[in-house]
């Protein structure tokens, strides 16, 4: 395995070392608390805690929501201090707990909370981005999440479906015909190209 | 559209005061309910995102070692299926002929008509041999025989090709064919997709119109699935059941 370490970077090879060489060297408090633990904590928010909160707030629509899911997410790291074979895996691993705990926080909640985002983009006054928005949030959540992460986190149909527990000819059709009810929804509605 | 998603999703970040907030959480967890947090080892995940174990040195020989045996298999069907089988053509028809002929000259150059039965029994004699030898027996007196012979020949070819390969040899229509079949009278095809490998069929209730159903159908391994559009049950079968039912 070759993982391109930029070394003139030292927070960044900083993250590796922790992620995939020097798991041991985190003391395993019942707590999880402890400066090592925070450390790690802010190291993964600051490399994956955007992507994280993204996701978590595509299933939630709401900030707040997607706020725990990520504060959790992180705790499930560092209560199960998985190994990861390379950053792929770290990233997918992040992945899986928090779109799982995001649908659980969907069951639990039983509706969603209003949506912020499409509040600010309403304010801006970008109908376009407006339209889009609109249009994802009306896919069911099994299309949205394979949306999100082929288009906005560019995995692969594999790995969407090592991520979210599927086969993968089950996440190419699905994205298909995300797809087509994403183009119908804005034509319908929008008459959106 | 995907890069005005992405524009929008830009829009969501990690703050300053977010970050500060959920650190402090961390710190502060309640030991009872970091362990709620407790997971099992996701090992379809380690496999999945693994480039070392996902083509193993094992597999690999394992795959070469397959390929060998078939190779090995297919080359004893071609070559030695009309030698080793009496009731197929092949070597019947080249010991028939080659004695029929070898009696005809025998008896052409006793009645000393060497001109004219003597030479066409060698011509057949030489032809057949020919014919025999290449594996097509395609001589004048075993013709028929010879097509026997090729038959089978296919016949085991078309065995082993079973055995090996999965995918759907077939063409969109006659997929479609097979899909109408199967779902019979009571259900029609809404809806046809095309994706690489793969073939959506969407099935809906001749009477309400409703969706039924949605049938995947991978062609290169011969995969089939059929989820329920309702409860989203999926259940999983191959070309062949589909085919067979």
């Amino acid at each position: 395995m070759t993982l391109a370490i930029p070394w003139n970077d030292n927070r960044i090879e900083r993250i590796y070392r922790l992620l995939f060489a020097a798991f041991s060297f985190v003391p395993k408090t019942d707590s999880g608390a402890g400066e090592d633990a925070n450390e790690m904590a802010a190291l993964i928010m600051d490399r994956y805690g955007d992507s994280i909160l993204r996701f978590a707030y595509s299933y939630l629509h709401n900030m707040s929501d997607a706020e725990e899911i990520l504060q959790d997410t992180l705790l499930a790291y560092l209560v199960n201090r998985p190994a990861f074979a390379n950053e792929a895996h770290a990233k997918a691993w992040l992945f899986r707990v928090a779109g799982n705990l995001s649908k659980n926080r969907i069951r639990y909640n039983g509706y969603r909370n209003h949506d912020e985002l499409m509040e600010e983009l309403v304010a801006e006054e970008k109908e376009d981005l407006g339209f889009v928005w609109e249009a994802v949030s009306q896919l069911p959540d099994n299309y949205r999440e394979v949306i999100h992460l082929f288009y906005h986190e560019g995995f692969t149909t594999a790995e969407i479906a090592a991520i979210l527990g599927r086969r993968e000819v089950t996440v190419r059709s699905d994205l298909s015909r995300a797809r087509k009810k994403l183009k119908e929804i804005l034509k319908e509605a929008y008459d959106f190209e | 559209m995907s890069k005005k998603y992405n524009e929008i999703m830009d829009k969501v970040v990690v703050t300053d005061e977010m970050r500060r907030r959920v650190l402090r959480e961390i710190s502060n967890a309640d030991p009872e309910r970091l362990a709620t947090y407790k997971m099992d080892a996701d090992e379809d995940l380690s496999k999945a995102f693994s480039g070392r174990k996902r083509y193993p040195a094992s597999k690999i020989l394992a795959g070469l070692a397959v390929a060998c045996a078939l190779i090995l298999i297919a080359g004893i069907i071609r070559f030695s299926l009309p030698v080793m089988s009496p009731s197929t053509a092949g070597g019947t028809v080249y010991e028939e002929a080659t004695e029929f002929s070898a009696e005809g000259a025998e008896e052409d150059t006793m009645v000393g008509n060497q001109d004219t039965g003597g030479q066409t029994a060698l011509q057949n004699s030489e032809k057949t041999e020919e014919a025999a030898t290449n594996g097509v027996a395609e001589a004048e007196d075993g013709g028929a025989a010879g097509a026997a012979a090729d038959r089978t020949e296919d016949a085991a070819e078309d065995s082993t090709s079973d055995r090996v390969d999965m995918s759907v040899q077939l063409s969109e229509p006659e997929i479609r064919k097979i899909v109408e079949n199967y779902i019979g009278s009571e259900f029609i095809i809404s809806d046809t997709e095309a994706e690489e490998n793969m073939f959506i069929y969407t099935v809906s209730d001749v009477q309400t119109g409703e969706v039924f159903s949605y049938i995947r159908i991978c062609v290169s391994d011969g995969s089939v699935e059929i989820e329920n559009a309702e409860s989203g049950e999926i259940s999983a079968l191959t070309f062949r059941d589909l085919a067979d039912q």
